[in-house]
């Protein structure tokens, strides 16, 4: 079955039982750290777009408003003769606290509108007579009823702002399809009025799902009619640019995983070359045996190449079974910093993509194959007098001592130019980490060897002759010992960089948040997801806190996005600031005694540190933004420290709010605050204002 | 092509083989002219480290002099014109025509000796019926029919000698080279030859 020379090789391999396992762990490690990130992202990205695109329905358009869509707007869509069919829909995710705590997205649909877009919403259970005249009957599939714990009738307690509000499980969705499944799994179905008045957006729509011509020419005329139909606060995107701009913002998030997987098969790549470097040293002999009685170059190559593919085989292997039950675990925490940091999804199954597992299985193999080259060049290039001789690798090794640190020298060199120029680019500032990793390797057999020069005086004098055999060693089989160390050194820096790395933030945020938490209470919404609240405070509870004479000051805020004129979204947060509060934004760039002065009475914005790194921008800068009056320029009046969100946000007046954004809105919330802060009041009075729904916190 | 009865095998004119140590370069063979004929027994004497290994080494092709011409089967291998054959072409003689016994035995441990007599054919596209009856015949010739299925390290220093001979035969080699320690080399070379 096999030939001679391959079972040589592979008894050789079952006969270093010890050695084999070692090898096989290495790979299998990598591999399955690798496929396990890849499966929990993408399992993550997955849902997301799935829950998304059933939730668009068969909607080839979108009409978005800044922020939301004035119900006029539909309905001179809807009376224009010859439009698309379009459907209205108010949707927000909302935090559902009985019977069960879970995130659910509210849907708030037109039943008469729905038919060419979501034919699920259709197919129902059971259904709640009263509750449907009612007008407060929510729908969810009959799935998610079972597993919060629901049945017909029941009551739905959900947080809305600040406040608990209820609906009731009206009925039950059968879903007949995958999709329909999928769509539904985290959704409460709701009419549409129902939604807006329970989400307190009567008049107002999120979207208006359109139903465009697949024709290019006649598309291009629906959109030019549309545009004209439309008021200058609404744009018309393709369904997919939301979930697919969503997406992107998790991307650095997804480079930083993979990256983490890519060090792990890194060090699986070490252990490969050392495993089959002390297989190939080892049989020196036996390679000189082979070249002598007539093997060439061409077959010992292949034969330690075949060796290296069996250990990878055997540990890609078991790499993706492990990467797999990995995937389980990290799954949800990659889903939980999702919806900490980007937006809400609920993934209930791996999405296991044949892409993820071919990419791991090559990167396995080629991981392999890498760390066996070396030795298999070396078994092969060697003349069979050379290899007859166990000395001659590590004789070469010895002479190439310091080509090998030059080359890491200028390896070290080359990083850290990629470093100074990867300021802003994620991929090329780990090249740069891995180019680093790969000069410090470099430099290891000659600083192995010098050290071991050096201690080997102590050592004789400690140990004796066996202190010498010890040191002495080391520097003999260099050829091995100094990749060893090499891996350790590598799996050792890596520790303990991600420890510095994390204890450095934790520190810089620490000193960030005792510098920006200036208040001495802060009032906010409950919320289940995100890290900004999208609920708002009662006006009621604001207007009480702001006129007590007891508080000194308060700072309030409304988190929200801007259109900028690409379309594109930027997370804002409209505030009218106590002047001690300006002290909580540390300028990088822009004097405070001008800043915030024109911040007040100019069109402009503070920017984020890491808006101003994604977008480019800088003092002076220019941003072209979506208004209710058309498109407006706000100059970046400066940009300040913040590590509130990786994407970054703009810090706006209210005033400037006022003036360019939706009027009507404005003036509608012109006292509701998602945040408030109280630079000095006491507590006790302010836990009795605050309403079940606010959160305290000093 | 086979040599024909009394051509010469193997010729080598004012050979020099030196290596380089630490500090100084060692000349181990000072112009060496040499020529084996086919179906002579040549035995080289000489105390240790006077360069007898390195001469098998060159005339295997394992190795390539400091200076002179090494002719193999009327092929130059190494010529003061020509330098050295490639690395390949030289294996390929090796392969087919001749049949080396080290000084250390040097079977492969993770074959058995069967296997071991195999190689050689397989190595020369030749492990077919016939080769494995040759194989079997001279592991009989030697006395190790019963072993054959062993491992090399289930057998004595003696033992493996004589599987490291049947080895070096096997595929009919017409230049046989024994290393030094073969003590035995010249009764089991003649037993195996005269038996197949």
């Amino acid at each position: 079955m096999f030939s001679l020379l391959t079972r040589a090789s592979l008894r050789y391999l079952a006969r270093h039982p010890a050695q084999l396992v070692l090898a096989i762990l290495g790979v299998a490690v990598g591999v399955a750290v690798v496929v396990g990130i890849d499966t929990a992202s993408v399992s993550a990205r997955r849902s997301f777009q799935l829950a998304t695109s059933a939730l668009s329905g068969s909607a080839t358009h979108v009409v978005r408003g800044t922020p939301n869509i004035p119900e006029s707007a539909y309905v001179a869509l809807a009376l224009e003769p010859g439009s698309p069919p379009a459907a209205p829909v108010v949707q927000r995710a909302l935090g559902l606290v009985r019977p069960a705590k879970r995130t659910l997205e509210l849907l708030g649909v037109d039943p008469l509108a729905e038919g060419p877009f979501r034919g699920y919403t259709g197919s129902s259970g059971g259904t709640d007579a009263a509750a449907l005249l009612r007008g407060d009957g929510a729908w969810l599939s009959s799935d998610t009823a079972r597993e919060i714990g629901a049945k017909v009738g029941d009551e739905l307690v959900f947080v809305v702002g600040s406040r608990e509000k209820s609906l009731v499980l009206a009925g039950l969705l059968e879903p007949q399809s995958s999709l329909a499944r999928a769509a539904l799994a985290d959704v409460a179905l709701v009419d549409i009025s129902t939604a807006q008045s329970f989400l307190g957006q009567r008049g107002e729509l999120t979207r208006i799902d359109l139903l465009l011509p697949g024709d290019a020419g006649a598309r291009d005329a629906a959109l030019a009619r549309l545009k004209t139909l439309l008021p200058p606060t609404c744009t018309v995107e393709p369904a997919s640019r939301r979930s697919e701009t969503l997406a992107g913002m998790t991307r650095a998030f997804d480079i930083n995983l993979r990256a983490l997987g890519f060090l792990a098969l890194l060090v699986g790549v070490f252990l490969v070359y050392n495993t089959m470097t002390f297989a190939v040293v080892q049989r020196r002999p036996l390679w000189g045996t082979l070249r002598s009685i007539g093997a060439t170059r061409g077959e010992l190559f292949r034969r330690v190449c075949v060796e290296a593919l069996a250990i990878g085989a055997l540990g890609t292997t078991l790499g993706l079974g492990l990467g797999l039950l990995l995937a389980q675990a990290l799954v949800r925490l990659v889903t939980r910093t999702i919806n900490d940091l980007y937006y809400v999804v609920s993934v209930r199954e791996l999405a296991i993509e044949p892409s993820t597992l071919v990419e791991a299985t090559l990167l396995g193999l080629g991981a392999t194959l890498v760390g066996a080259l070396f030795p298999a060049f070396d078994a092969m290039r060697t003349p069979p007098k050379a290899v007859l001789d166990r000395a001659a690798l590590e004789a070469r090794l010895r002479s190439r001592l310091g080509r090998l640190a030059l080359a890491g020298l200028a390896a070290g060199a080359l990083s850290f130019g990629l470093l100074k120029v990867s300021s802003n680019n994620l991929p090329l500032g780990f090249a740069a980490l891995f180019l680093m990793l790969f000069a410090a390797a470099l430099l290891v057999p000659l600083a192995t060897s010098l050290a071991c020069r050096a201690i080997a005086p102590v050592a004789g004098l400690l140990g004796g002759n066996l202190g010498r055999i010890a040191t002495r060693g080391i520097t003999s089989h260099l050829a091995r010992s100094s990749v060893a160390i090499a891996a350790l050194a590598i799996a050792l820096s890596a520790t303990a960089g991600m420890g510095i790395l994390v204890d450095s933030f934790r520190t810089t945020v620490v000193n960030w948040l005792n510098t920006t938490l200036v208040a001495d209470v802060y009032v906010s919404s409950p919320s289940t997801f995100s890290n900004r609240d999208s609920a708002v405070l009662s006006e009621e509870l604001v207007t009480r806190l702001t006129n007590d004479p007891r508080v000194g000051g308060v700072t309030s805020f409304r988190d929200g996005e801007i259109e900028l004129a690409d379309g594109s979204r930027v997370l804002a947060s409209a505030a009218s600031l106590h002047p001690r509060s300006r002290d909580a934004y540390r300028l990088l760039q822009g004097d405070p005694k001008l800043v915030w002065p024109a911040f007040e009475t100019t069109e402009g914005i503070v920017a984020s540190e890491a808006l101003a790194r994604h977008r480019g921008l800088k003092k002076g800068s220019r941003l072209e933004v979506r208004t209710a009056v058309g498109v407006r320029t706000f100059e970046v009046l400066g940009v300040f420290r913040d590590y509130s969100s990786d994407q970054g946000w703009a810090l706006i007046s209210k005033a400037t709010w006022a003036r360019n954004l939706n009027d009507e809105r404005v003036s509608s919330r012109r006292e509701t605050t998602s945040r408030a802060r109280f630079p000095a009041c006491a507590p006790p009075f302010l836990r009795a204002k605050s309403c079940s729904c606010a959160r305290a916190t000093m | 092509m086979p040599t024909p009865a009394n051509s010469t095998v193997a010729r080598l004119i004012g050979v020099r083989k030196s290596y380089v140590e630490v500090d100084h370069t060692r000349e181990v063979l000072h112009g060496i002219d040499l020529e084996l004929r086919r179906g002579e027994f040549t035995v080289l004497v000489g105390r240790s480290g006077s360069g007898k290994s390195s001469l098998v080494h060159l005339l295997s092709g394992i190795d390539v002099p400091s200076a002179g011409t090494v002719e193999l089967f009327g092929e130059t291998l190494f010529g003061p014109d020509t330098g050295p054959a490639s690395e390949d072409r030289r294996t390929d003689v090796r392969r087919r025509r001749i049949g080396l016994v080290f000084q250390f035995f040097n079977l492969l441990p993770t074959l058995t000796i069967e296997e071991n007599l195999l190689l050689p054919l397989e190595l020369c596209g030749k492990l077919d019926a016939a080769g494995r009856k040759r194989a079997a015949e001279l592991l009989d010739a030697v006395g190790l029919a019963a072993a054959a299925r062993k491992f090399p390290d289930r057998l004595s220093g003696g033992e493996q000698q004589r599987a490291a001979i049947a080895r070096a035969l096997v595929h009919d080699p017409e230049l046989v080279l024994a290393d030094e320690r073969s003590s035995c080399s010249r009764s089991c070379c003649g037993r195996a030859r005269r038996r197949c």
